[in-house]
């Protein structure tokens, strides 16, 4: 879908120009049309491969080969799960990954958070302005989140802490009604009532397509050595694809610009 | 969801739609709950004001229109008693 994540959330406040806000779809609205001044094309399609072998590279849909001299990557990334039948089965009865889209419908209600980065306590302070109980489950025995947010989780009175444990089911048939958790230590399990689950485990790149064609990490991420080049000279990254920290609309753009730029210059010196 | 949303009457003209942003009211948050929504978006569709189906999560297009068409066929005994709203 052009336009990514952003399409999909209702009011960014924090996009430079837009002193008042403006929705997401709107604002790809504007850059789309934008780069389709510029000439642009948009191919509302999935890639299902790519060949970056030798130039020119081409990236395949099916078995239509669109060729190009030089290939930029935002392909982003997707929330990653804890790979449970009952996960899949409650996403949006319950279980949600985005506590500023759906906080409000917690109102008064006990949230269980899972995890335990910076995500994962940015979103549990988020929630506790709406919920009941908010209850964050790591499987370490303390936070990864920088200092500034677990002095507030920590303080914080409505957030209460479960160290050592995963949650291995979401239990619930037509909406959450609660976790079953394990401590990793005692091998002790439980379950934990709740009317909701946020997922807050991190990210996993869009990668996959890419692989054996560019160096990528243990974590499948591409390897780079300035943020936008890659390990093939002419194939750049940009976005939150290979963003662990930002992931920000400003910081996407930022990126694309750099990768943007750097084709210039490839362009330029291969003439 | 919005500009997939709006596209929906093109599609499926038998259908009044009503957009309802939980962010907008307390109100709207309260109807929200009561009808049981977790999460956004999440599509009700009522037939003589009685729950008859949702629709949970982003879809393209085809795949929601194929999803509601599913929804209304299914009940099509209620929308043929049905008179049309005002
Ligand atoms: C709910 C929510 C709210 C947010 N609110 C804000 C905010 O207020 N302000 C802010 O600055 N940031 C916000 N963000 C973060 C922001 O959306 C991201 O930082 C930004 O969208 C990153 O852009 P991107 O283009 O790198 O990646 P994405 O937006 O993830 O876009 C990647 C695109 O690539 C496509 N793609 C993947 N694989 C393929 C393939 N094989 N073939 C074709 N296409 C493919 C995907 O479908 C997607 O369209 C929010 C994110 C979420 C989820």
């Amino acid at each position: 879908m052009v336009g990514g994540q952003i399409a999909l959330t209702y009011q960014v406040d924090n996009y430079p120009g837009f002193p008042d806000g403006i929705t997401g779809p709107e604002l790809v609205d504007l850059m789309k049309r934008q780069a389709e001044g510029f000439g642009a094309e948009f191919l509302e399609e999935e890639a299902t491969g790519v060949i970056l072998g030798s130039t020119p590279f081409g990236v395949l849909v099916d078995e239509t080969e669109y060729q190009g001299r030089s290939v930029i990557i935002a392909t982003g990334s997707k929330n990653r799960s804890l790979g449970l039948e009952s996960e899949e089965r409650l996403m949006g009865r319950g279980v949600f990954v985005c506590a500023t889209c759906d906080a409000l419908l917690y109102e008064g209600k006990r949230v269980v958070v899972v995890g335990g980065g910076d995500s994962a306590v940015q979103e549990a302070l988020d929630l506790t302005r709406f919920a009941k109980e908010v209850y964050l489950v790591h499987r370490r025995d303390r936070l990864s989140a920088c200092k500034c947010l677990t002095d507030r989780a920590s303080q914080d009175e409505k957030i209460k802490f479960i160290w050592n444990t995963t949650v291995t089911e979401i239990l619930g048939e037509k909406k959450v009604e609660g976790v079953r958790l394990s401590n990793q230590e005692t091998g002790n399990v439980w379950t934990l009532e709740c009317d909701g689950v946020l997922l807050a485990i991190g990210w996993i790149p869009n990668t996959e397509i890419f692989r054996g064609q560019l160096d990528v990490d243990e974590r499948g991420y591409i390897t780079s050595t300035n943020g936008v080049d890659t390990s093939r000279a002419g194939v750049y990254v940009c976005g939150d694809l290979n963003d662990r920290r930002y992931r920000q609309v400003v910081t996407a753009c930022g990126s694309g610009c750099m990768a943007a730029l750097e084709v210039e210059r490839y362009l330029a010196e291969k003439g | 969801m919005n500009p997939i949303f709006e596209q929906l009457p093109e599609h499926l003209q038998d259908a009044k739609y009503a957009k309802m942003n939980v962010l907008d009211s307390t109100e709207n948050r309260n109807l929200a709950m009561e009808h049981g929504v977790m999460g956004t978006p999440t599509i009700k569709v009522f037939c003589e004001g009685r729950d008859i189906g949702e629709i949970v999560g982003f879809r393209a297009l085809e795949k929601l229109v194929s999803e509601l068409k599913d929804i209304f066929a299914s009940r099509e005994d209620c929308i043929a008693q049905s008179t049309p709203l005002e």
